[in-house]
């Protein structure tokens, strides 16, 4: 998903919207960061979470370390997606369908994190 | 397992638990100031409510229609890229091209973004019959990146603004025939390869997006060299 929002961006066209105001958001000044959109940068994070739970699950020595990693990172990508909601709300008055679901998967991904730490203590 | 022997696993469980939530603090706190510093450089510039095209203009068309180059430029007046383009951009090329007489600029409608865009491509083009396309190109462009283009009384309003006559403007939006000139000018797009908006051609060589300056002087000096 971040992928396909980041290949649009590229290449400079609007993603095809199966539902809200995808064109409205993904043209937006707020879509890039640093020169890069934001897509891409959402993309990094997904793919360094995702390796940092891998790691976590194929060495299990390792988890005490990784666990404070994976927390951290999680809780970061839930809080800056929740301020891309809040731009998409109560600035640009678009919402994406892709970015909601972004929004979504990254609320699960907070909560599984904090399940994981629960069941540390 | 003895009490004894559970104690330092609980121990470090417990140092494990307190460091991710200590990380976790300061991820949050990170995501909060990277969130301010990427809204507060985000924001867009204002763009000049009306600007007056010093450059002789005839409907959607600025410079002299002698210019030996033509820069077409197929676009959405709810696109913020477009309207980027028209702020950061097109005054350059206006300045350093059209109004020297090097090229002449032609704005061609294609409306994607939403349903208002084809509305306020038909509105623009009743502009054009009251030789004010210009201006309300400006004026509907400024309200867009302000969020003040989402309905028909946008348009309208934005009407009032450069001094349209409201009723003749009314009369024209009730008529079918500017939605045939915007489809007429959405179909030679989509013939020409347009998927997206901006998109330009200069001289007939295609400039998809929101380009740099730099990209159009290449083009509009390659074109010249031609």
């Amino acid at each position: 998903m971040s992928g396909y929002l980041l290949l649009s961006a590229v290449r400079g066209y609007a993603p095809i919207c199966l539902a809200g105001a995808c064109e409205r958001v993904a043209t937006s000044p707020y879509a890039r960061m640093l020169g890069l959109p934001v897509a891409g940068w959402g993309l990094a994070l997904y793919l360094i979470v995702c390796a940092v739970a891998l790691a976590g699950a194929v060495r299990q020595q390792a988890r005490a370390a990784l666990l404070p990693a994976l927390f951290s990172l999680v809780v970061f990508g839930a809080a800056f997606s929740a301020y891309l909601v809040w731009l998409q709300v109560g600035v640009l008055h678009a919402v994406c369908a892709w970015c909601a679901t972004s929004a979504v998967l990254w609320v699960a991904l907070l909560i599984s994190a904090a399940v994981l730490l629960r069941s540390q203590t | 397992m003895p009490a004894r022997q559970r104690q330092p696993a609980v121990a470090a469980r417990r140092r494990t638990t307190r460091a991710a939530l200590i990380a976790g603090a300061a991820a949050a706190a990170a995501a909060i100031a990277i969130a301010v510093i990427h809204w507060s450089t985000s924001s867009p510039p204002p763009i000049p409510a009306v600007t007056q095209p010093s450059a002789p203009t005839s409907g959607k068309m600025m410079g002299s229609a002698t210019a030996r180059v033509t820069i077409e430029v197929f676009s959405d007046f709810l696109c913020s890229h477009c309207a980027d383009f028209t702020a950061l951009v097109e005054p350059v090329i206006i300045a350093e091209y059209v109004q020297p007489g090097t090229v002449k600029l032609i704005y061609r409608h294609f409306p994607v973004i939403a349903p208002l865009s084809s509305t306020a491509a038909a509105a623009s083009e009743c502009a054009a019959d009251q030789q004010r396309f210009w201006p309300y190109h400006d004026e509907l462009f400024a309200r867009a990146s302000r969020g003040e283009l989402r309905t028909d009384g946008d348009l309208e309003a934005a009407a009032r603004k450069v001094g349209l006559a409201q009723t003749t403007f009314r009369q024209c939006m009730r008529g079918a025939e500017t939605r045939g000139r915007v489809d007429a000018d959405r179909r030679d797009g989509e013939r020409r390869g347009v998927r997206g908006t901006p998109t330009s051609f200069v001289n007939g060589d295609m400039v998809p997006g929101a380009q740099p300056i730099e990209v159009f002087r290449g083009a509009i000096e390659a074109a010249l060299k031609r």
